[in-house]
């Protein structure tokens, strides 16, 4: 009881902080416990599917996503991440493709739009020269929680945002209202790599209800889940599930963590 | 008892019989050898692909790619769907009993989500979904052998399954028997989908999906082929007199199963549930499951506009779960008379309306102005109902008798259309007119009053009915 007292003092103090920073700045979590979207099979009494409480560490997160203007001082330091010269095993043929060149962007594109069509090679070399690294699922996802403030907007977002038709590129970061944490744009512009996306992979047969870490591909095996009404999440997982770390694509950006 | 006995026998040879042919058909499409590659004829529904006439198995490469694309669920409201080649339903695909299939899952790099494809006509895992997860921007590529006969639903299979599903990623896979389907006219691909609109059905804009709704299952659209209206009026399926009509029918669901049904058609030949291997005969109904298919066939024998439904019948007219077949020809009258006479009915086995009956002789009229007195209540009771207290009548159903040309033209004829009522095509001032007007079984004092009553009022031509006219026009007829 103690400690959610606690938890939730901070939780307020970054929150009344939050408007102050700007949408490159980190924001810091406290440690806490969250109910994952999936069920995770037990090491003990593997027989049965359990939802493990997720216990999080402290962490810290970017704002918003990393954006193309960013994303460009990046490339400027480190030419080997330039469109032209990095290597195929680390990014697919559309790594940057909305960009006009190794240095421009496509017309129209803002500077401070997400940047997208980015690999999890290049996203992670980006956080690591910061010092950073990618968020994991879980830590991503406790972020996305917001220890259960405002989720039916967040539903409501996510949905709004499948629902829009595909534009040619995303509207710009931090116009939305930050959530409890001072985090902005979690969902509604693009998807995040995570550190670990692939550690929820779908097994061979993605609706086998035994299969490894398989419930949440699945019409036949939704029982794996925590939330069979939350689509906005089943969706999170299979586009993760379906990345590779070269892939590339046009809705998916990312945003780095640390430590405390 | 015995008969029950003797039944039974014969019942289960069957049974072993067919399971005997079914397991020696699954074999033999995988010894099948198969010879050359082409490339799958893809269609948008109602089309569907040509018939096939090789008498061998093929490897058939099959491109679906994936578009999630804003397009017309109704007049004035539109929806971001999620399709198998740009349409809902997904192209049509036709292949033949033994082909090795080369399918490949194109996802569109413009989209955001994950896609794959589950196709019933697959024995294989997820029916090959777990082949076929397929990020935004990237192709799957996997194979299958068809290995039974009949026509399968294909969807995509990414959770949630039944949001993208809703979302329309459906569509039909025929696979024909090697000897063939019987030959028809023309083959048509109609498929039934639910929708799930935030706003209510009808409500204009762009509509995202409604999650409650769809977990409630309380569509706002069921629709064939899409969108509201997909096949009507300029785009209704067409047909000849005499030709016989093949509806490869599917429903996608996610969540409504159809009682599929065409209005004023008997479906000669079903193949329920898509099976190849036991048509039915001389069906009304067919039900076609959610994730499931049907076949149905008919000879058409009468010309005009057949209406395609699901006989679930709210989903058809408040839904829009309706389509249209137009048939040209000329009709046989023997099938389908068409309408050969419309009469007023009455239970007491009459033709002649029988008007209130006061049991005592009505009030006898000694001049004109009592007569035009007596006739406006005789009219009050007896015609205003259709003719209307301002005897301007009802357009087009009940005729004016307000400076009516047809009444003031002719007398006779008014007396007798009273006495002997009236039935078909009339022209009153400039309109024309075709209801039926029953004989008035009223004493020949009260026709001539209240036929008075009218010629003196709303500007008419101020004649007097007498009830000696009224007697000789009725001995007359």
């Amino acid at each position: 009881m103690g400690s959610f007292a606690s938890f939730v003092t901070i939780a307020l103090l970054i929150s009344a902080n939050a408007p102050a920073a700007g949408s490159s700045e980190m924001v810091s979590l406290p440690a806490g416990t969250y109910t994952p979207f999936q069920r995770v099979k037990p090491v003990i009494a593997a027989d049965s599917l359990m939802f493990k409480p997720g216990e999080i560490a402290a962490f810290r997160l970017k704002i918003a996503p990393v954006t193309n203007a960013e994303f460009l001082a990046f490339v400027m330091e480190h030419p080997e991440w330039r469109r032209s010269r990095v290597k195929p095993i680390f990014a697919d043929a559309r790594y940057l493709a909305r960009w006009v060149d190794d240095l421009h962007f496509e017309d129209g594109m803002a500077n401070d739009e997400p940047v997208t069509n980015i690999s999890w090679f290049a996203a992670q070399a980006y956080c690591r020269v910061r010092g950073l690294r990618l968020p994991t699922t879980e830590e991503w996802e406790y972020a996305l929680a917001d220890a259960g403030r405002g989720q039916d907007e967040v539903r409501r977002t996510s949905l709004a945002w499948f629902a829009r038709p595909n534009a040619s590129h995303p509207d710009t970061v931090g116009k939305g209202a930050s959530n409890g944490y001072g985090l902005k744009d979690m969902v509604g512009l693009v998807w995040e790599w995570t550190l670990d996306f692939d550690a929820f992979a779908v097994s061979a047969e993605s609706r086998d209800p035994n299969g490894k870490n398989s419930a949440a591909f699945c019409g036949g095996a939704a029982a794996g889940v925590s939330d069979l009404s939350d689509y906005p999440a089943f969706m999170r997982y299979s586009m993760r599930a379906s990345l590779k770390a070269k892939y590339t694509s046009d809705n998916v950006g990312f945003r780095c963590a640390g430590d405390p | 008892m015995s008969i029950r006995v003797v039944g039974a026998g014969v019942l289960s040879a069957v049974t072993v019989l067919t399971g005997v042919a079914y397991a020696a058909s699954r074999q033999e499409n995988i010894d099948d050898p198969v010879v050359g590659v082409e490339d799958a004829v893809l269609t948008d529904a109602p089309a569907v692909p040509p018939v096939i006439r090789r008498d061998h198995a093929t490897k058939v490469v099959v491109h679906l790619e994936v578009k999630e694309e804003e397009g017309r669920l109704a007049d004035g409201v539109s929806y971001t769907f999620w399709t198998f080649g740009g349409k809902v339903p997904g192209k049509f695909i036709r292949i033949r009993e033994g082909d090795l299939v080369e399918m490949h899952l194109d996802n569109h790099p413009a989209n955001k989500m994950p896609h794959n494809i589950d196709l019933h006509a697959v024995n294989g895992p997820g029916g090959g979904a777990a082949a076929s997860l397929t990020a935004p921007g990237h192709s799957s590529v996997f194979s299958f052998k068809a290995l039974n006969p009949g026509l399968y639903v294909y969807h995509c299979a990414t959770a949630p399954v039944a949001m993208h599903v809703a979302n329309g990623m459906y569509g039909l896979i025929l696979v024909e028997p090697k000897e063939g389907l019987p030959k028809v006219d023309r083959e048509y691909y109609v498929m039934q989908g639910d929708f799930y609109t935030s706003g209510a059905n009808g409500e204009q804009g762009l509509q995202p999906f409604d999650m409650a709704k769809a977990i409630a299952e309380r569509p706002e659209y069921v629709v064939f082929n899409g969108s509201v209206g997909s096949m009507v009026g300029d785009k209704a399926l067409t047909a000849n007199i005499g030709e016989t009509v093949r509806l490869f029918v599917g429903d996608g669901g996610p969540n409504i199963v159809s009682s599929f049904h065409v209005i004023g058609e008997i479906f000669d030949t079903v193949w329920a549930e898509g099976n190849m291997s036991s048509a039915t005969h001389n069906v009304q109904t067919t039900t076609v499951p959610a994730g499931g298919s049907a076949i149905t066939e008919f000879k058409i024998s009468v010309p005009g506009t057949f209406i395609i439904v699901d006989h679930s019948l709210t989903r058809a007219f408040n839904r829009g779960a309706l389509a249209q077949l137009k048939v040209a020809g000329e009709g046989n009258k023997l099938v389908y008379s068409g309408k050969t006479s419309e009469e007023v009915y009455q239970p007491e086995g009459s033709g002649i309306r029988v008007a209130e009956q006061q049991g005592v002789a009505p009030p006898a009229a000694s001049n004109m102005s009592q007569r035009v007195e007596l006739g406006a209540g005789i009219f009050a009771n007896n015609c205003q109902a259709c003719h209307q207290a301002t005897g301007e009548g009802i357009a087009d159903a009940f005729p004016p008798l307000a400076k009516s040309d047809f009444l003031n033209a002719d007398k006779e004829r008014v007396i007798k259309s009273v006495v002997a009522g009236l039935q078909g095509k009339i022209r009153v001032n400039g309109k024309d007119f075709d209801g039926v007007m029953p004989a008035w079984k009223l004493p020949d004092e009260d026709i001539a009053n209240v036929i008075t009553f009218v010629y003196n009022a709303w500007g008419n031509s101020r004649q007097e009915v007498t009830p000696e006219e009224v007697k000789t026009i009725r001995q007359r007829n």
